[in-house]
C-alpha cells in the first residue's frame, strides 16, 4: 500500500513538470522512432534536413563535403535518438549534435574551414520584385565577403555566432546546445561581432559600402565619388 | 592615445535604443570620430549582410541519395530496438514489475480522475501529415556468419529458444545472446575474418552480424575485437551504455566495468558517440574512459591475448584440467577456471597450462579425426622451471604509480616517528607471479624496521597485469626528507 501511494505521488510530480514545458512538436515523432519505427526515422530527416544543412555549410561554408557531414549528423542522430530522454527540446539536442559533428568534422581536416569564391545562389522572393542583376552580384559578394571573414573567427564564436545571427536561434537554447553558461553566449556573441566589425572596415572588397555608409551618418562631410573627402 | 570605440553604444544607437540625449550626445561625438564613424558604419553593415545571408539560397543539397543510407541505419537500430524490448519481455519478474506499477498507476489516475474535473487534455504534437512514399527497398546484405572457436569455462548462449550452453563450433544468429561467467572466455570468429573476444564475465548481444554492418551490445565485461579491415561504406559498432564505439578497421577493447565504459585501442581508430551527443575520436594507441582518467582507479580492461583462428575442419579438442588457470596452445593463450573447446587441424600440438602459482604443466597431444579431450593424468609438471612473464612499462606504471603514493604515506609515518637512517636511496624488488599477484615483496636499501615492514606489506597487496608467467621488477626509492 505505501509503495504504491509513493508511486503515485511519484508520477503526479512528473506530470505537473511535463505540463509546464511547452510540448515538444518532435515529440510524436521521436517517440515513435524510439518505438523501432523507421518511418518516423525518416521524418525527422525530412522535418529538419534544411536547418542541419544550413547549420552545417554556414559552419564550413561552400565545400564539397557539406553533404557528407549533413549525413554523418543525421547517422549520429539516429544512433542517439534511443537514448534521447528529452530534457532538452529535441531542435537544441539537434543544434549540439550539428555543432559536435561539424566541430569534429573541422578538427579532422586539420585546416580552417575554407571559404572559396563560389557563387552564392539568390533565395527567389515570390511577390517581391526582383532586383536588379547588378544589385544582385554585390550582394552576392558582400555575402561572400561576410563568409571569408567568418573563417577568421575561432571555432567557438563562429558557433555562437552562427547559430544566433544566422539562424536565429535565441541564445538560451543555444547555451544548452553548448553546455555553456547564457552569459558566455552573450560574451562570445558580442566579442565575435566586434571582430567582424573591424575585419568588415578593414575590407578592401567592401571599401565603397563602408564610405556609402559613412556618409550618411550624422555630421559627416560628404565624399566624392572616388571615396574622398573634398578638400575645402 | 588612440580612441576605442565604444562598442556596446554603438549598437544600441545603430538599433535606436539610446535616449535623445544620449543619442544627441553620441552623434556629436561621430561627427568628428572616423574610428566610431567606421564602426557604426560597420555594424550597420554587419546587420544587412545578415539579412542578404538569411536571404541567399543554400547551394542545391542531394538529400535523396542521403536516404537509403540513413534507411538502412534506421532498420538496423530499429532491429536493436525491437530485440532489446524483446529480451526485456522475456524477463517475467520485470513483468510482474512492470504490471504492478501500472496497477498502482492506474488505481491512482482512476482515483484523481473521480476527485477532479479531467483537464484538458495537452495538445499532442502529430507529425506533419505527410503522404508516405513507398518504402525503399533495401536489400538484406549477407550474413557473416559467426563461428564458435574457443568456448572455456562457464559460457552460455541466450536465444528465443531459451538458455544453453555454448560449444566450440556452434554456428550463431543474429540477436544471439553470448554469457561468459568467472574465469570463462568465448572466441568468436565472422566470415569475413574478424575476432571477437569475450573476456570473462562479459555479456554481448550480436545485434547484427551482415556484411554492412557489424552491432554488438555490450552490456557488461569487456570485449576484445580484431576487425578485418571494413569494406566501403560498411560499419563496425559497439554499443555498451549510451556510447557508441564506431571502428575503422582496428584492434580495441571496449569494456563496460564498474559503471565505466572503456576503450583500449592498440591499433587503427575509433569514434566514440558519447549519449550527450558528444564525439570522440581516438587514434592508437590510446585509452579512454566514460568517467574519469583511465590511471585514476578506473578498471583496466583485460589484456588481448590473441584469437583462435578459424580452421578448415577442425577436430573439437577439449582440455580438462581444473587445477590449470591459464593454457597455452599453438601460441594463443587462454584464462579459465573451467574447460577449454578448441578446434585444433590434425597433427601434433603441444600444450601448455599453468596453474595458480606459475607452475607449468605440458602434454604432447596427437590431434586426429576424431574429437580429442586431454585429461589432468595428460599434463605433466614441469616445475620448477617457469616459463618467464613480461610486464610492459605500460602495465607497470599505474600500478606502481598508486603504490607510490602509499610508500610515500610510510615514509612520512616513519619521519614523524623519528625513524632514524630513512634517507637515501633504496629500491623495491617484487617477484610477480602468473596472474600478476606480488608472490613476495623486499625492501633493500633499508634497515629492518617499520618502515620497510610497512613497504612491504602495501606492496604485496599490489596486483599487476597478468604477465603469463613469473616476473622480477625493481623499483628505485629516493627517500628525501622535505619541509
Amino acid at each position: 500500500m505505501v509503495s504504491s501511494t509513493f508511486a503515485a505521488l511519484t508520477l503526479s510530480a512528473g506530470a505537473t513538470e511535463r505540463q509546464a514545458r511547452p510540448m515538444d512538436p518532435d515529440a510524436a515523432l521521436i517517440a515513435r522512432a524510439q518505438q523501432g519505427d523507421t518511418a518516423a526515422f525518416r521524418q525527422l530527416f525530412r522535418r529538419h534536413q534544411g536547418t542541419v544543412s544550413r547549420i552545417v555549410y554556414r559552419m564550413i561554408g561552400p565545400s564539397p563535403d557539406v553533404e557528407d557531414v549533413v549525413q554523418d549528423v543525421f547517422l549520429n542522430v539516429y544512433r542517439s535518438l534511443p537514448s534521447f530522454r528529452g530534457d532538452a527540446k529535441f531542435s537544441t539536442w539537434l543544434y549540439r549534435l550539428a555543432t559536435n559533428v561539424t566541430r569534429m568534422h573541422l578538427r579532422r581536416g586539420r585546416s580552417r574551414p575554407r571559404f572559396t569564391d563560389t557563387e552564392v545562389p539568390e533565395a527567389p522572393r515570390d511577390g517581391v520584385p526582383q532586383d536588379t542583376p547588378e544589385i544582385q552580384v554585390e550582394r552576392a559578394q558582400r555575402v561572400r565577403a561576410l563568409y571569408r571573414l567568418l573563417d577568421t573567427l575561432s571555432e567557438k564564436k563562429r558557433e555562437v555566432l552562427v547559430l544566433h545571427d544566422f539562424e536565429g536561434v535565441p541564445a538560451k537554447e543555444i547555451a544548452e546546445a553548448l553546455d555553456i553558461p547564457v552569459l558566455t553566449v552573450r560574451t562570445r556573441l558580442f566579442y565575435a561581432r566586434k571582430e567582424l566589425y573591424a575585419a568588415l572596415a578593414a575590407e578592401p572588397s567592401l571599401e565603397s559600402v563602408m564610405h556609402a555608409l559613412m556618409d550618411k551618418l550624422p555630421g559627416r562631410p560628404k565624399r566624392d565619388s572616388a571615396g574622398e573627402t573634398p578638400s575645402v | 592615445m588612440t580612441h576605442r570605440p565604444k562598442t556596446a553604444a554603438l549598437i544600441a544607437y545603430a538599433g535606436g535604443l539610446l535616449s535623445d540625449e544620449g543619442r544627441r550626445r553620441l552623434e556629436a561625438h561621430l561627427a568628428g570620430c572616423d574610428v566610431c564613424g567606421e564602426e557604426l558604419a560597420a555594424i550597420e553593415m554587419y546587420d544587412s549582410l545578415i539579412e542578404d545571408v538569411r536571404s541567399s539560397q543554400m547551394p542545391a543539397i542531394d538529400f535523396e541519395s542521403m536516404e537509403l543510407p540513413l534507411a538502412r541505419e534506421a532498420a538496423a537500430i530499429s532491429r536493436t530496438m525491437l530485440a532489446q524490448k524483446e529480451r526485456r519481455s522475456r524477463a517475467p519478474w520485470i513483468g510482474l514489475g512492470v504490471a504492478a506499477a501500472a496497477a498502482a498507476i492506474g488505481i491512482f489516475v482512476w482515483s484523481q480522475r473521480a476527485e477532479t474535473p479531467a483537464p484538458t487534455p495537452a495538445p499532442i504534437a502529430e507529425a506533419t501529415e505527410v503522404v508516405e512514399p513507398a518504402p525503399v527497398e533495401v536489400p538484406e546484405p549477407a550474413l557473416l556468419e559467426p563461428v564458435v572457436t574457443l568456448a572455456a569455462g562457464d559460457v552460455h548462449r541466450v536465444t528465443e529458444g531459451g538458455e544453453m550452453s555454448l560449444s566450440l563450433g556452434d554456428v550463431l544468429g543474429e540477436g544471439d545472446q553470448l554469457r561468459s561467467g568467472d574465469r570463462s572466455e568465448i572466441h568468436v570468429r565472422l566470415s569475413d575474418g574478424t575476432g571477437i573476444r569475450l573476456a570473462s564475465s562479459t555479456e554481448t548481444t550480436l545485434t547484427r552480424i551482415r556484411e554492412d554492418e557489424v552491432r554488438l551490445e555490450l552490456g557488461a565485461g569487456a570485449l576484445a575485437h580484431d576487425v578485418a579491415p571494413l569494406a566501403s561504406g560498411s560499419q563496425f559498432v559497439v554499443l555498451a551504455a549510451g556510447y557508441s564505439v564506431e571502428v575503422t578497421g582496428t584492434r580495441f577493447v571496449v569494456s563496460y566495468l564498474a559503471d565505466t565504459v572503456g576503450v583500449d585501442l592498440s591499433e587503427g581508430s575509433v569514434r566514440i558517440l558519447a549519449p550527450d551527443g558528444e564525439v570522440i575520436e581516438l587514434r592508437a594507441p590510446a585509452r579512454w574512459r566514460s568517467r574519469g582518467n583511465a590511471a585514476d582507479g578506473q578498471p583496466d580492461a583485460p589484456a588481448v591475448r590473441g584469437l583462435a583462428e578459424p580452421r578448415i575442419a577442425p577436430t573439437p579438442v577439449t582440455l580438462t584440467d581444473l587445477r590449470i588457470v591459464q593454457w597455452s596452445v599453438d601460441g594463443f593463450e587462454v584464462e579459465t577456471l573451467g574447460t577449454v573447446q578448441i578446434g585444433l587441424a590434425p597433427g601434433e600440438h603441444e600444450v601448455r597450462g599453468w596453474d595458480p602459482r606459475g607452475r607449468l604443466f605440458t602434454a604432447l597431444l596427437p590431434v586426429g579425426d576424431a574429437p580429442v579431450e586431454l585429461r589432468a593424468e595428460a599434463l605433466q609438471p614441469e616445475a620448477p622451471r617457469l616459463r618467464p612473464g613480461h610486464l610492459d612499462e605500460e602495465d607497470l606504471r599505474p600500478v606502481l604509480t598508486r603504490g607510490m603514493r602509499q610508500v610515500q604515506r610510510c615514509y612520512e609515518v616513519a619521519l614523524r616517528r623519528g625513524v632514524e637512517n630513512a634517507t637515501g636511496r633504496a629500491q623495491i624488488r617484487l617477484d610477480i607471479g602468473v596472474m600478476g599477484e606480488v608472490t613476495r615483496a623486499r625492501v633493500q636499501g633499508l634497515p629492518d624496521g617499520p618502515l620497510a615492514q610497512c613497504i612491504t606489506n602495501y606492496a604485496t597487496r599490489w596486483t599487476f597485469p597478468p604477465p603469463g608467467g613469473p616476473v622480477t621488477i625493481e623499483q628505485p626509492l629516493a627517500l628525501t626528507p622535505t619541509q
